[in-house]
């Protein structure tokens, strides 16, 4: 990760210098992009843009048009260009300098002006994917299908109603305001629960791809499920998306991208938060689940790297029950563990904090996780999940309308009269990243050609996830996440730190 | 004979429990014996039903924890909808009975002289179906519940707290078991409900309706299944649906097992005897990775089987019953 870090900021260091701007804010001059013309650059980093940037849609056709080969990153262009000017062309230098799209959000949407015309969409991406029998499928010239799974029953208590009003609130959003921003397609997305059974995900992923017409699918939680869905994407050349979770299983399919840090990568933020917090002696309580060995041996190897005490490590099961759930928090109340590192099903969180209550023990628990972080799990797992601290790849509600002003705004005018909550607030993000990878993929979209744009771009910021960054040989393209804090007295998750970057 | 098989189940369980005692200490878990009273306890209160309608239909009853889901459904409207608690649970408590009855006038009744196996798929579509419609009304979702009572740190034994609602728990199994006990050996229409389950052609001779003591017996295991979850679920803060089939019925069935199918003591014996065995494979070194008698996996789960195939293959009449 740090590796990734260095690549991304020499070049970012380079034309900062040359352009005397500072590096990682995102600039908005794009008139002085557009004059020059060239700065604005093949390899420039892919931000925020559909639909909140339509203003600045004559700068992606400039930049497309007078990228020169080889020419070098041009980060304060990025923060205004729209994604298809910034897919790197053959024999251009790639550099990995994503930087935060929101203010480039903010002056956006509201002019009405359109997207960038066909015509000025880039060439199909060279890269090392070659387009197979079924590369077009679930993509017409009307229409592109998307297809998501979740585990809405069995551990996650992540209610139906805020999927299927969250899941395609972005892609009206985008019909409605920018209805060329995607070559004239529109977006169905398809939903099924997969029962946090790996079995059912790959059955149901089977469905949306061979019944319902996916062109790719997406795992929107549930490591296992995950890990098995992609499998059976990466033996058909699906593309396949899913917030980070393991890396073990995944990290061999080629089809598979993680778009936010997996929990391995997640070890360092958690330890410095414990150091930071002052805890001594540490629990580690992790599902026993082959999915999660890898978190696991990470989580273990950067606690000790810390010069923390482990004083209780146990694998939990995937389902504790109430007796396994009292004896594992009994030891660890005799430990005295003030914090626990936790891996586990949000069902499994909530009945081992509420254990811990019952026994007068409330340890901070912190962890990796997608699900934990919801509130979903404030609303019914209070009292005991209080205490609860995890890192996430998007904010919170308290935030999210600072990032991007436009997603409160879309679901009051296409929710139906729903609240918009944080899964909406999920769902949004990974649409709008994905809406930035289609049209950085340009009009010519085929599964083959979509994923040489995600191994050969720069970068995706969609200013609520930290930039996704992928290259051919590493496709956990995750750079930074959120991290949030339980409140039970709101019964809700707070953003105590945003973009909190590896290193 | 009889008498002597009893004697000596009684004394093998006592043996059992004593050199299970011994070994929890020796092992420095005593700690799991408390926690195992603690939550099988709850098995115990589930395993209580099941034997009731094995013993008196020789059916293995899928659908018991489902009564419990029923229960904690209804007492979980009830006082969101500001009915006070106690009522709360009268109520809920009605319905777990009300729905064991229907199942036995819509499912039951209609397979009476159909095999036992017939009845335990039945029982099993009663089961799912109670938690499809739980589904249907809660999205899956997990809700809040409130405690009868809250405090937490009245007693602690062993440096295991016990709050109040798992003594209200072990007093009701105490209760319950000393009850249930004199109805079966003292009360006609207990000795009618045995001798139903033994002879029910010689009990419908002597004038006794074996259907409508079959109803009862379903209206009892169905209070026992909705005691067992607005006791034990609510001190957990919170549910999902369908939780009384996935967390408590398995490791209810192999203490109804354990403890002999037809014993009602045996049932609580057994529930207990889980519950410390669960805890001790969690946290005993020995059945950790490295240890002498590491299991892998996840122990706590994987011990209930290993217990429940070796009482049915070692000695199927359980601890304390006649044929398992």
């Amino acid at each position: 990760m740090t590796r990734r870090l260095v690549i991304m900021l020499l070049p970012l260091a380079v034309v900062a210098a040359a352009c005397g701007q500072k590096s990682g804010v995102a600039g908005t001059d794009a008139a002085a992009s557009e004059d020059s013309g060239a700065p604005a650059a093949t390899a420039a980093p892919i931000t925020a843009a559909p639909p909140v940037a339509p203003a600045a849609s004559a700068a992606p056709a400039a930049a497309a048009t007078t990228a020169a080969p080889g020419a070098t990153a041009a980060p304060a262009a990025a923060a205004t260009t729209a994604a298809p000017g910034a897919t790197a062309a053959p024999g251009t230098t790639l550099s990995s300098t994503p930087v935060t799209g929101s203010v480039a959000e903010s002056t956006g949407a509201t002019t009405g002006t359109e997207a960038a015309p066909a015509s000025t969409a880039p060439a199909a991406p060279v890269g090392p994917y070659e387009a197979g029998d079924n590369d077009t499928a679930g993509v017409t010239d009307a229409d592109i299908v998307i297809g998501i799974h979740a585990p809405v029953t069995g551990a996650s208590p992540i209610p139906q109603t805020s999927f299927d009003t969250g899941k395609d609130i972005y892609w009206q959003f985008l019909a409605a305001n920018v209805p060329d921003q995607l070559f004239g397609r529109s977006v169905r997305v398809v939903f099924r629960d997969d029962e946090f059974n790996p079995q059912k995900a790959v059955q149901v992923c089977r469905e949306m791809v061979e019944g319902e017409g996916a062109f790719l699918l997406v795992g929107a939680g549930g490591a296992d499920q995950i890990t098995a869905c992609a499998q059976y994407a990466a033996e058909n050349d699906i593309p396949y998306l899913s917030a980070g979770v393991n890396e073990g299983g995944l990290e061999d399919l080629s089809t598979y991208f993680a778009t936010s840090l997996t929990y391995a990568e997640q070890a360092p933020l958690i330890v410095d938060q414990l150091s930071s917090a002052g805890a001594t002696e540490i629990g580690l309580v992790v599902a026993d689940t082959p999915s999660f060995d890898d978190a696991y041996e990470a989580l273990q190897a950067a606690v000790e790297e810390a010069g923390l005490t482990i004083a209780y490590e146990t694998r939990i099961n995937k389902t504790a029950g109430e007796a396994e759930q009292l004896s594992v928090v009994q030891q660890l109340k005799n430990v005295n563990a003030t914090a626990v590192v936790l891996l586990s099903s949000p069902l499994v969180f909530i009945g081992l904090s509420n254990q811990g209550v019952n026994q007068g023990f409330t340890p901070t628990w912190i962890g990796p996780g997608v699900t934990s972080g919801l509130n979903a799990v404030t609303n019914f797992g209070c009292p005991g999940v209080d205490t609860g601290t995890f890192f996430n790849p998007t904010p919170q509600m308290d935030v999210i309308d600072t990032l991007d002003p436009q997603f409160t705004a879309a679901y009051a005018e296409f929710g139906g009269g729903t609240a918009a909550d944080d899964i909406g607030v999920g769902l949004w993000s990974l649409n709008k990243l994905l809406a930035m990878m289609f049209e950085a993929t340009g009009p010519e979209l085929g599964r083959a050609a979509f994923m040489n744009t995600l191994v050969t771009s720069p970068g995706f910021d969609n200013g609520i996830y930290s930039p996704v960054v992928f290259t051919a040989d590493d496709h956990f393209g995750g750079t930074g996440a959120h991290l949030l804090d339980a409140d039970c007295a709101i019964k809700q998750y707070t953003t105590a730190e945003q973009f909190v970057e590896v290193g | 004979m009889e008498a002597l098989g009893a004697r000596r189940g009684l004394l093998i369980s006592a043996a059992v429990v004593v050199a299970l005692v011994v070994a929890l200490f020796v092992w420095n878990q005593e700690q799991a014996l408390v926690i195992g009273v603690l939550t099988g306890s709850a098995y115990g209160l589930v395993a209580l039903g099941l034997v009731l309608v094995y013993k008196s239909s020789g059916v293995f009853n899928f659908a018991q924890g489902e009564f419990g889901g029923v229960a904690l459904v209804t007492l979980y409207l009830l006082h969101g909808n500001g009915i006070p608690y106690g009522l709360a649970v009268v109520g809920a408590l009605l319905a777990a009975i009300l729905v064991g009855v229907l199942a036995e006038f819509i499912v039951v009744r209609p397979l009476f002289e159909a095999p036992r196996v017939t009845l335990l798929v039945a029982s099993a579509g009663v089961a799912l179906l109670a938690i499809a419609i739980q589904v249907w009304f809660f999205d899956s979702q997990g809700r809040s519940i409130a405690k009868a009572f809250n405090r937490t740190d009245r007693l602690t034994v062993l440096d295991v707290q016990i709050a109040d609602q798992r003594l209200w728990l072990i007093a009701t199994l105490v209760l319950l078991a000393v009850v249930l006990g004199l109805f079966f050996t003292r009360s006609d229409l207990g000795l009618a409900v045995v001798g139903a389950s033994q002879e029910p052609t010689a009990t419908e001779l002597v004038g006794i309706s074996v259907r409508r003591l079959s109803t009862f017996t379903w209206a009892l295991a169905a209070l026992l299944g909705g005691l067992a979850a607005v006791i034990a679920v609510p001190h957990n803060a919170s549910f999902t649906p369908g939780v009384m089939t996935s967390v408590y019925l398995i490791p209810a069935f192999t203490a109804a097992v354990l403890g002999g199918m037809t014993s009602l003591p045996g049932a609580i014996v057994g529930g207990v005897l889980v519950g410390i065995l669960q805890s001790v494979a969690t946290s005993a070194p020995i059945f950790q990775d490295g240890g002498a008698l590491a299991i892998p996996g996840t122990p706590g789960t994987l011990i209930v089987f290993v217990v429940l195939v070796a009482v049915l293959v070692v000695k199927p009449s359980g601890l304390l019953g006649k044929v398992a």
